[in-house]
């Protein structure tokens, strides 16, 4: 059987299921043993606890760092906590059984979190949540799935994997992860793209039509999860497996890899990010700085707005993972078609078109701000932060947001705290505005970030969301390339460098005009680093040239990319 | 036995990490670490009582270490009220 979900972590893997449940903790049936006897059993429990997690959270900080093994660490702290085992001893000399004094204890301590409000906090529940369910299941001395010792080539399907069991994964013998419920930025598919372990999740049904030892084939890269295939499936995966592990393994030759073209040029080639998870998956795959840090991933899904601390903490940290290199921080960009609560953003008929990023930023200027004194105190240190401000379409925006960074500047100088005083501001070229106006914007601004997405769309006039209108927003389109050349030459006129931030980036179709143009800077998905570098690799800048101006010369999208594709086929 | 009266110096209220920290350090110390808010008791051992006692921005605290280990305690639960990093 055949299921779709959502390609969590790229990669495949061919194996046998393993499934995880939730175990059976029903103590229904154990009788009160007296205050001795439950509180003797309690304490062997909380022994053994402590002893396995002690030993996961080791395994995990040797095999896959700190903040792995902090989440099962967090959870021996609420064991010994004195409040916790306070209420869960005064639970038993109540006359409850250990089970029932232990779910009763955590059940307080969750509401304890809950009744705070703070969101941070709140996330914190799972831990307890975790904890009570070990406890009990070794109270009850039920069987579980032990997630140290899985038999080789294991794809471990569950409805949910609570963090804490991938944590504690032994690594070798996994082959891939399913967990039903997730998304693409669900902690589970976070780990899993660290480990480099394939994870489809957001799908239905695998679980209740899976049994123990069934072969599973897991394709994280289409999010696809394929269970007992047959013998002719099975094995054009495995070819496809070999043929992509053959594939992983030459671009891992360009890992440490400067940016080269074929005559040995170089070229900036970094990535886009929206945190510092991103930050340190694309520092591994290569990436030579951050071209886009949607801060906006910062405001999404909460209540209240990040402090200018919390702020300062995250540009701080990713700045610190590519230091000396650029990290270019795009201002908030929100408008009524993202849910940012805190914000209360009415909904809007035309949310593209309407009250948005910097439009804004530049209205309500407390929150832009704070924003701003975060990034200028996480410059001070390494000055490798660099200020982007999105959808401008006149020089007034940015010189009105110049002023504001100044006030900044003066009250961060008033307060004595430190900053980068020449830290550099440029702007996303995504309106058509932005690009007639090129020329005059490089008097304003010390570099371009071209998106390719936004300005596709708007030149177009065409939703990029809306399937019905199929090819037409496309950055190939001789509008859109038309506007890439302007941008870019403005830019190398005035010295001002230039950059494209946009999926268009990754396309081996694009790469060669944007190298015939002269973009300097390339910034991509973490995940496309590496196939960008070697793409790049194989351009001379004389065959771009060339190339970019054959296709400048065409006047549809069709021709325009069937020119390309018959290009790069006949590739030396 | 020691007794401090101090201030929450973060904007955004004492954050669980931090505090999570400062009970595991405190906990092997032999010591009693109290904190007093509005006349009620917090054992600060506990990231749970901590968590509880909800300690915002400005709030007046009484910091209480008893025990041969105070000094070391109330160093820690000290730099845990008045620290500004959030």
């Amino acid at each position: 059987m055949r299921f779709k979900g959502v390609a969590g972590s790229p990669g495949l893997g061919i194996g046998y299921a393993a499934l995880y449940e939730e175990p059976n903790l029903d103590w229904q049936h154990v009788v009160y043993s007296g205050i001795e006897g439950e509180k003797a059993r309690l304490n062997e429990a909380i022994v053994t606890f402590k002893a396995d997690v002690t030993e996961m959270a080791n395994r995990a900080l040797e095999k896959h760092g700190k903040e792995h093994s902090d989440i099962l660490k967090r959870q021996i702290s609420l064991v010994r906590d004195p409040f916790f085992l306070q209420q869960i001893n005064d639970l038993i000399d109540g006359g409850k059984v250990a089970e029932g004094a232990v779910n009763e204890a955590a059940e307080t301590c969750v509401e304890i979190y809950r009744s705070t409000g703070d969101e941070r906090i709140m996330q914190r529940i799972t831990d307890i949540m975790d904890a009570r369910t070990r406890l009990l299941t070794l109270l009850l001395k039920v069987e579980t799935l032990d997630p140290s010792t899985l038999p080789p080539e294991t794809v471990l399907i569950g409805k949910d994997l609570p963090a804490s069991i991938i944590a504690a994964l032994n690594l070798a013998n996994l082959a891939a992860l399913v967990p039903e419920s997730g998304g693409f930025t669900s902690h589970g598919a976070i780990m899993a793209r660290s480990f480099g372990i394939p994870l489809v999740t957001g799908l239905q049904g695998v679980f209740d039509s899976v049994k123990n030892g069934d072969q599973v084939i897991v394709d994280g890269n289409q999010g696809e999860v394929i269970t007992s295939p047959d013998h002719e499936t099975l094995s054009s995966y495995v070819a496809k497996r070999q043929s992509y592990l053959e594939d992983q393994k030459s671009l891992n030759e360009f890992l440490n890899l400067k940016t080269l073209d074929a005559d040995g040029q170089a070229h900036l080639l970094f990535a886009n990010i929206g945190g510092i998870n991103e930050a340190k998956i694309a520092k591994a795959n290569g990436a030579e700085g951050v071209g886009l840090f949607r801060t906006e991933f910062l405001f999404l899904d909460r209540t209240t707005l990040p402090s200018e601390e919390e702020q300062f903490r995250i540009y701080s940290e990713v700045a610190n993972i590519f230091a000396p290199n650029q990290v270019i921080i795009r201002t908030l960009d929100v408008g009524g078609d993202k849910n940012v609560p805190a914000l209360k953003l009415p909904k809007e008929e035309n949310p593209f078109l309407g009250y948005r990023a910097i439009r804004f930023c530049l209205n309500e200027p407390e929150v832009f701000m704070t924003q701003l004194r975060a990034i200028l105190r996480a410059g001070a240190k390494e000055k490798n932060l660099l200020i982007m401000l999105p959808l401008v379409t006149s020089l007034d925006e940015v010189s009105s947001a110049k002023k504001i960074l100044e006030t900044c500047k003066g009250e961060l100088q008033a307060k004595g705290q430190e900053y980068d005083q020449a830290i550099k501001v440029g702007i996303m070229v995504e309106t058509p505005a932005a690009v007639s106006m090129a020329e005059e914007l490089t008097q304003v601004t010390d570099f371009f970030s071209i998106g390719t997405n936004d300005l596709a769309q708007y030149t177009l006039a065409a939703d990029r969301g809306n399937a019905k209108l199929g090819q037409l927003c496309s950055p190939f389109h001789p509008a859109v390339l038309k506007s890439l050349k302007r941008v870019i030459e403005a830019g190398k006129k005035a010295n001002k460098l230039v950059g494209l931030c946009g999926e268009a980036g990754a396309d081996p179709l694009m790469i060669p005009i944007l190298l015939g143009l002269g973009l300097d800077e390339f910034s991509v998905s973490p995940s496309s680093v590496l196939r960008v570098r070697r793409e790049i690799s194989h351009w001379s800048l004389e065959r771009a040239k060339n190339l970019t101006n054959e296709v400048l010369s065409l006047t549809t999208t069709q021709a325009i990319k069937d020119h390309l594709q018959k290009a790069l086929k006949t590739a030396p | 036995m020691l007794t401090y009266t101090t201030t929450v110096a973060n904007e955004t209220g004492v954050h669980l990490r931090p505090a999570g920290e400062v009970a595991d350090a405190l906990l092997p110390l032999d010591c009693k670490v109290t904190v007093m808010k509005n006349g009620r008791a917090y054992d600060a051992k506990s990231i749970m009582m901590l968590t509880s006692a909800n300690l915002k921005y400005g709030q007046e605290v009484e910091l209480i270490c008893d025990g041969p280990e105070e000094e070391k305690a109330m160093v820690l639960i000290k730099n845990l009220i008045e620290s500004q990093e959030s």
